[in-house]
C-alpha cells in the first residue's frame, strides 16, 4: 500500500468524526504495523474490496467505545448495549464509505462489507495482507482511536 | 393524514436516528427493514409513500431493493441514505429510480427538505 492510499482514510476519519461528534480529531503520525499485532479492547472491522481490497480497523479502549458511542447517542458515556455496538459499526461504515467517495475520485472504485465487532482483552489481528499502516486520532477528552489500514491491489 | 416512510438500514442506530427525525417533524413510520429483502416485502405490504434506503446491507442490497421496488410500483418514491457518495453508486441509484441520494453522515434538516420536496 502506498502512502497516497491511506490519504483518502485519514481525511475521511477527521470529518466524519468532526462531523458526528463535533470534535475536531487530531491525527498522529502515520506509522507502518507488523500484520499481526495487539489490538486494542475495542476493535471495529469494515471489509474494503473492488480495485483495492482489505480492511480498515477502528480500534479504541472500551472506556473511549463507551464515550464515543456516547456522544453519537447524545448521552454522556453509554453501555456497550446493542444500539451502542450498532452507533459504533455506523461510524466505521459512514468514514470508510467516506473513505471510498474519495478514492472514487482518483478512480479507484470500491465496495465495503457490513463492519463487524470484536470485544476483548489480549486479542491478536493477523492480516493477510502486504503493509499494514496505523494513524492515532486523539478525540479530546474521548480518548484515541487507532485506525489501521490494510490494502492492496487484489491479485487477478 | 401523516404521510408513511419506511425506513430501510441494517444498523439499529440508523434506524432509530432517522426515526427520531421523521416523528419529531410530523411523519409517521411504515416499517423499519434491516436489509433490502425485507424492504420489498414491507413496501408491498404497506404500501408507504416514502422509503429511505440505505445500500450496503445484508441479504439485498439498497440498489436491488430499489430495482425490485420499482418494478411493483414505478411510482414509489425511493431516497437513498448511505455512506457510499461515489458518482458511480449515485449514478447506478438513479437509473434504479431513486428520487434523491443523500450521504451519511447527514444533518436532520438536509433529510427533511429531500422528504418534503417529495410527499410534503
Amino acid at each position: 500500500m502506498t502512502s497516497l492510499d491511506a490519504g483518502p482514510f485519514v481525511s475521511a476519519t477527521a470529518s466524519v468524526l468532526e462531523s458526528l461528534l463535533g470534535i475536531r480529531p487530531a491525527a498522529g503520525r502515520r506509522e507502518a504495523r507488523p500484520p499481526t499485532f495487539m489490538s486494542q479492547e475495542c476493535v471495529v472491522v469494515t471489509g474494503i474490496t473492488g480495485m483495492l481490497e482489505g480492511y480498515a480497523i477502528f480500534g479504541m479502549s472500551v472506556v473511549t467505545a463507551c464515550r464515543v458511542a456516547g456522544a453519537m447517542l447524545g448521552q454522556e458515556e453509554a453501555t456497550l448495549d446493542e444500539m451502542a455496538l450498532s452507533a459504533l459499526a455506523e461510524l466505521a461504515n459512514m468514514i470508510t464509505g467516506n473513505a471510498a467517495s474519495l478514492l472514487s475520485q482518483r478512480g479507484i472504485l470500491c465496495d465495503l462489507t457490513p463492519p463487524s465487532i470484536l470485544n476483548g482483552e489480549d486479542m491478536h489481528v493477523s492480516l493477510l495482507t502486504g503493509s499494514v499502516f496505523v494513524i492515532p486520532f486523539h478525540i479530546g477528552s474521548l480518548g484515541l482511536l487507532e485506525l489501521t489500514v490494510a490494502i492492496r491491489k487484489p491479485f487477478r | 393524514m401523516p404521510k408513511r416512510v419506511l425506513i430501510t438500514d441494517d444498523a439499529l442506530f440508523m434506524r432509530v436516528t432517522l426515526k427520531n427525525i421523521l416523528t419529531k417533524s410530523g411523519y409517521e413510520i411504515a416499517g423499519e427493514a434491516c436489509n433490502g429483502k425485507e424492504s420489498v416485502a414491507m413496501y408491498l405490504q404497506t404500501k408507504p409513500d416514502l422509503v429511505t434506503m440505505d445500500i450496503t446491507m445484508p441479504e439485498m442490497d439498497g440498489i436491488s431493493a430499489v430495482k425490485a421496488i420499482k418494478k411493483e410500483d414505478p411510482d414509489a418514491k425511493i431516497i437513498m441514505c448511505t455512506a457510499m457518495g461515489q458518482k458511480q453508486m449515485v449514478v447506478e441509484a438513479v437509473a434504479a429510480g431513486a428520487k434523491d441520494f443523500i450521504v451519511k453522515p447527514f444533518q436532520a434538516e438536509k433529510v427533511l427538505e429531500a422528504i418534503q420536496r417529495l410527499i410534503g
